[in-house]
């Protein structure tokens, strides 16, 4: 057998392919003109987020030089235009899927919300009208949630998410340094957990009642991220932070059991690595707690990670057959 | 000379070519497991995801084992350089054997595992080396990186792998540079011509794959260096990485008003290069120069910008941004109906839809990162009351 084989022919003396599958499998394509999409909308990505930061950066440098109202005119100006070009060009509204207007509407309904969350921020940063709450974060979560719905848009969810989660004090970006520090006493520990809650309250609503049940994938995502962080917060800052092993399980166990329901294996993988880097801290916890340090720590810690990993090793294996079968 | 069973890999991939016919609807379901049936027994090869997951606990497995290796090789004290550079190229040794070891045992093409126990066997073989070379003046830079690139190319080789058949090349620009500078003022101003030539050259080898063994060698490793010679090529002649690499060899900063030799030929190297790319790889029809000229490009924007700010951060960031919306949406447009062999509608390529889900959760992370930077931070979030956090992406899969 030669190596790297495309033998239809060999195979045919097999009597493994049949003749007109052959003739299939030799059949020409026609030749398909050169496709830019991926690389235009590459251009289109860069160019909304260079514009919002660009745009962030102006307000930011011109505050003392321009006025503050005619700003906040323009970028609020801008953001409703978006959503009014956008909602111009939507398709019907649908409880299901449904397709978008193209990728250049897409990403401008993403523009309008970005500039809307400035547009807010702004606002409140000069002029205090929505007080202490948070209502700054508030609003464009609510109409970044409406606007994820009407246009059916992932990205306005992410945005409204993100924008909710700031509402209740929270970061939930795992590249954002801040998403680190915000877990650092009980209580935020606790609203993030119940974030967390709501998030795939959200989800689960949405998947129960037909309405976007493909934004689910989303809530779940944001809602694993805050909850693993809030759990291995609280596992390093809360005095009973035994309270949070349960905690963990549950998140845990949901987690794979809805990414193995769903064949995720992205899922499963973000999944592991949490509870991975959770039980390790609830091992470090455990040898703070009963004390036992010495050399024979370091050489048990040493065979323990030895050992995890090659269960884990295991574990992404039998996932993987399961989910392939 | 590969590790591989050449049997065993052609059995992989009737498997996978037949996987592949199927999803094209060219053979029916009897004559899929017909086929899969009579070449079973070939490696398997794991997807991303799976390659990744096994990379970061193969890491594990390797950090532990040179963990404990350490405790028990230095349990008796004796830290001389030469014993640290005895235990570390053992213990790239043992690394090695392990990965051999794994790819016989386990039938796995291109496990993550594999790759991790190279990574780290090259690693310590190479730091151990390098301390045996004991070169505190820098002057036989050149042989560790020569060496460097040898044993990478060997196992690049011997493994399929084109990551290290990748870290070779690099190593051996590397060599090149230091060896030009020790040569004097002539080979510091020929070293990134060199460069530029062995880089190019590469990308000819790389892409009429004009390699004696290339028969054996799948067509991914290829495609990888033909990206690779190309952003080489690119750096090789990028005015700040020439300025940069030359002061920080020789520790000598350029003098102000003074400039490097060529300086001028760098520049128009580093501005005009992408663009060359660019139109290359549309009158090819090749997408690995058009995506490398895009990405190039970026770098001679931020080069340029570096040495010679003509326009304030915020007024270039929201002109380039505008100028970059209005162009796409254009071209977008314009091309909706094919011209010159070019169209802007999605091709019906088969979309692996692991790595692009993983891909736009990236794309999300980065937008929500955005977010965060536009809002303000307003309040402590130790306290209990509402607001205060910041926008940022938890990894949202999927379209939009």
């Amino acid at each position: 057998m030669s190596p790297f084989p495309d033998c239809p022919d060999e195979l045919e003396v097999q009597g493994l392919l049949s003749a007109e599958s052959k003739a299939r499998i030799r059949e020409q394509q026609p030749l398909a003109p050169f496709s830019l999409f991926f690389e235009l909308n590459a251009i289109l990505y860069v160019g909304v987020l260079t514009l919002s930061i660009g745009l962030g950066m102006f307000v930011y440098n011109n505050l003392s030089r321009i006025g503050h109202v005619s700003l906040i005119a323009v970028i609020g100006l801008i953001s409703a235009g978006c959503f009014y070009v956008c909602y111009r060009k939507a398709p019907a509204f649908s409880k299901s899927q449904v397709a978008g207007s193209g990728a250049l509407y897409d990403y401008l309904l993403l523009l309008a919300c970005l500039l809307q969350v400035t547009f807010f921020g702004y606002l409140q940063y000069q002029f205090h009208p929505f007080g202490t709450e948070g209502l700054e974060f508030l609003c464009p979560a609510i109409s970044c949630f409406a606007a994820a719905y009407y246009f059916d848009h992932l990205g306005a969810l992410s945005v409204g998410i993100t924008s909710l989660g700031a509402f209740f004090g929270i970061t939930v970006s795992p590249l954002n340094a801040r998403m680190y520090e915000n877990f650092n006493s009980t209580t935020t520990v606790c609203v993030g957990l119940l974030l967390s809650v709501l998030l795939i309250a959200g989800g689960i609503t949405g998947e129960r009642r037909g309405v976007k049940s493909h934004f689910s994938g989303t809530y779940y995502q944001f809602a694993l991220n805050v909850g693993y962080f809030a759990v291995i917060g609280g596992l390093f800052v809360c005095p009973a932070w035994g309270l949070f092993i349960p905690v963990l399980g549950l998140l845990s166990g949901c987690a794979h059991w809805h990414a193995l329901r769903n064949k995720l294996f992205y899922f499963f993988l973000i999944n592991l690595l949490y509870s991975y880097f959770a039980v390790c801290v609830i091992y470090c916890r455990l040898i703070d707690w009963i004390q036992f340090w010495g050399e024979g720590t370091i050489y048990l810690s040493f065979l323990l990670l030895l050992g995890s990993s090659v269960g884990m090793i295991a574990i992404i294996r039998s996932f993987r057959k399961k989910i392939s079968a | 000379m590969s590790i591989y069973d050449s049997d065993k890999l052609a059995r992989m991939q009737v498997v996978s070519t037949t996987h592949s016919w199927f999803r094209r609807k060219r053979i029916t379901a009897e004559e899929r497991a017909a086929i899969c049936a009579a070449y079973s027994g070939g490696y398997t090869e794991p997807k991303l995801g799976t390659r990744i997951g096994y990379f970061i606990f193969g890491s594990f497995i390797a950090s532990a084992a040179f963990g404990i290796f350490s405790l028990l090789y230095f349990a008796g004290g004796g830290f001389s350089p030469s014993s640290i550079a005895c235990g570390l190229v053992f213990y790239g040794l043992c690394c090695y054997a392990a990965a051999e070891i794994h790819v016989r045992s386990a039938l796995t093409y291109r496990s993550g595992i594999t790759h991790a126990f190279l990574c780290f066997g090259a690693v310590s073989a190479l730091v151990g080396a390098g301390i045996f070379i004991d070169d505190p003046q820098g002057n036989k830079m050149w042989v560790s990186f020569l060496l460097a690139c040898c044993c990478l190319a060997l196992i690049g080789y011997r493994f399929r792998s084109g990551l290290f058949l990748l870290a070779s090349l690099i190593c051996l620009l590397l060599a090149l540079v230091f060896c030009g500078f020790q040569l004097g003022a002539v080979g510091k101003s020929l070293a990134p011509f060199a460069c530029m030539v062995l880089s190019a050259g590469c990308y000819v080898l790389a892409q009429k794959q004009g390699l004696p063994a290339a028969k054996e060698i799948p067509q991914r490793v290829f495609h990888l260096l033909e990206y690779a010679s190309l952003f080489l090529l690119y750096l090789s002649g990028n005015y700040f990485v020439v300025r940069n690499l030359s002061e920080g060899i020789t520790n000598e900063s350029v003098d102000a008003g003074a400039d490097i030799p060529f300086a001028s030929l760098f520049y128009a190297f580093t501005v005009l290069l992408p663009f060359v790319y660019i139109i290359l790889g549309l009158l090819r029809k090749n997408r690995t120069l058009l995506v490398s000229g895009l990405i190039t490009i970026l770098g001679s924007i931020a080069t340029i910008r570096y040495y010679h700010s003509f326009l304030r951060a915020d007024v270039a960031l929201t002109a380039s941004g505008s100028i970059l919306i209005l162009f796409a949406a254009w071209a977008l447009r314009y091309l909706r109906s094919p011209r010159a062999g070019l169209t802007s509608v999605k091709s019906q390529g088969e979309d692996d839809e692991e790595s692009t889900g993983a891909v736009s959760s990236i794309g999300k992370l980065v937008i929500s990162q955005v977010v965060s930077g536009n809002m303000p931070d307003s309040t402590d979030s130790d306290s209990v009351s509402f607001g205060g956090g910041s926008g940022g992406g938890g990894g949202a899969g999927g379209d939009f």
